[in-house]
């Protein structure tokens, strides 16, 4: 909730409702084309069977959970969001697009980063992973 | 004769008085919304602020670090190249067609003319939503229209072609703002030089070549210059077709763009302002030399 709203305790029960009833859940991942909010709905079959026809008519929504499992649930928001989704449009976003090598883009991506980050001053480390 | 001279004596000691007076609302106004805005800019592009640290005193590295920037080299070299593609292309329709509707010999010289001119009349947002409708892969009537016919229309939103693509959009609005200001060059020059054109036997394509193409000499270097500034500064055509090609048009697509980018995706606002500055270098120094060119093939 951001800090000027009204109501917070009120919003944030509505937001939780909102993503989570199995309901308005599934609208949301089938008419909006939103990521599941829920895992229950991950795990349903009437999802994860559908062949969208503009994926070819495979079953993605099966992978899309498979991929779910693996995404840190540790990870942070960068304080610079609209730099990050602008250098993934014009790094990333272009590979996948054009089909070209995707890793490449995400070593260009990351420099860019980087460089902005440094510039903005921030101290910039690598994990080892 | 005593009484003209003294009310000549007085309207001239009025404009002493009077013409400051006059001048002042321009010069508040220029100095408020012209030169304050570039002065303030040129105050920003010495500082650079951080998200962690705040502002701080950094001189001229903004303009180091452009300089040696390869999303503003590019930025450039778009431009550039558009620039050489598309204006030739421009002012040369433009002189044709003034050069036609001066002949006198056009049907309905007065709607070809409004025809011509209308583009202009379009505001460029329209029209690049207009022409990003028909470039549509799947959605423009050009691709339907090949898909019917099983010819392959190329993809003119893809990266080959939306150079192209952009100067296309950019003459269809401005070929009839230049083709005006070189027929009005053209209904300037003398009559009589026709006539005694004519008296020594040359035909219309004579005159044409000897008379009216070196009177538009002038204005074709005034619409070549209002060409280098409106080529350098494209925005609005490609800010608005990267909806429709993301994956081509990158935020550094022109250098307008990418001060754009800069100041309000990245905030880094203290060098958008450096980026600006050395792009308006950029301008002043082509349009000095082409003035230099153009005048200097006249002198001789």
């Amino acid at each position: 909730m951001i800090k000027s709203t009204k109501n917070p305790i009120a919003a944030a029960q509505f937001a939780q409702f909102l993503n989570s009833d199995p309901d308005s859940a599934s609208l949301f991942a089938s008419k909006q084309f939103l990521f599941p909010s829920t895992k229950a709905l991950l795990a349903d079959a009437s999802f994860a069977n559908q062949a969208p026809a503009f994926y070819g008519g495979q079953q993605v929504n099966k992978l899309f959970a498979q991929i779910s499992d693996t995404v840190s649930s540790t990870f942070e928001w960068p304080p610079f969001l609209d730099e990050f989704t602008t250098d993934w449009t014009d790094t990333v976003g272009k590979a996948l697009a054009d089909k070209t090598d995707a890793v490449t883009a995400l070593a260009t991506l990351e420099s860019q980063l980087t460089t902005y980050a440094k510039n903005q001053g921030f101290t910039v480390t690598t994990t080892s992973s | 004769m005593s009484g003209q001279n003294f009310r000549g004596r007085v309207t001239l000691a009025r404009p002493g008085v009077a013409g400051p007076v006059f001048v002042a609302p321009f010069l508040v106004l220029f100095l408020l919304l012209f030169l304050t805005p570039l002065g303030y800019a040129a105050y920003l592009s010495l500082f650079q602020h951080h998200l962690v640290g705040g502002t701080t005193f950094v001189g001229l590295k903004n303009y180091v670090t452009a300089l040696s920037d390869p999303l503003l080299r590019e930025g450039v070299g778009h431009v550039a190249l558009f620039f050489v593609i598309q204006v030739p292309v421009m002012l040369i329709l433009a002189v044709l067609f003034a050069l036609a509707l001066d002949s006198g010999l056009l049907r309905l010289a007065k709607v070809v003319r409004l025809g011509i001119f209308l583009p202009y009349a379009v505001p460029s947002v329209v029209a690049t939503l207009m022409w990003g409708y028909l470039y549509g892969p799947s959605f423009g009537p050009f691709a339907q229209i090949g898909r019917d016919l099983h010819v392959t229309v190329p993809d003119f939103l893809g990266s080959s072609w939306m150079l192209a693509s952009l100067s296309n959009i950019v003459t269809w609005e401005f070929t009839g703002y230049n083709m005006i200001i070189l027929y009005a060059a053209l209904q300037t020059i003398p009559r009589e030089l026709y006539e005694a054109a004519a008296v020594d036997g040359a035909g219309a394509w004579r005159i044409a070549r000897s008379i009216k193409l070196p009177a538009l000499r002038p204005a074709l270097t005034l619409t070549l210059l209002f060409s280098v500034i409106g080529s350098f500064q494209l925005f609005n055509e490609p800010a608005l077709l990267q909806q429709l090609a993301p994956n081509v048009i990158d935020s550094s697509y022109t250098a307008n763009f990418y001060a754009y980018s800069l100041a309000f995706t990245g905030q880094q606002v203290n060098y958008a302002a450096a980026v600006s500055f050395l792009l308006g270098l950029v301008i002043v120094i082509i349009s000095y030399v082409f003035l230099f060119l153009a005048n200097r093939r006249r002198t001789p």
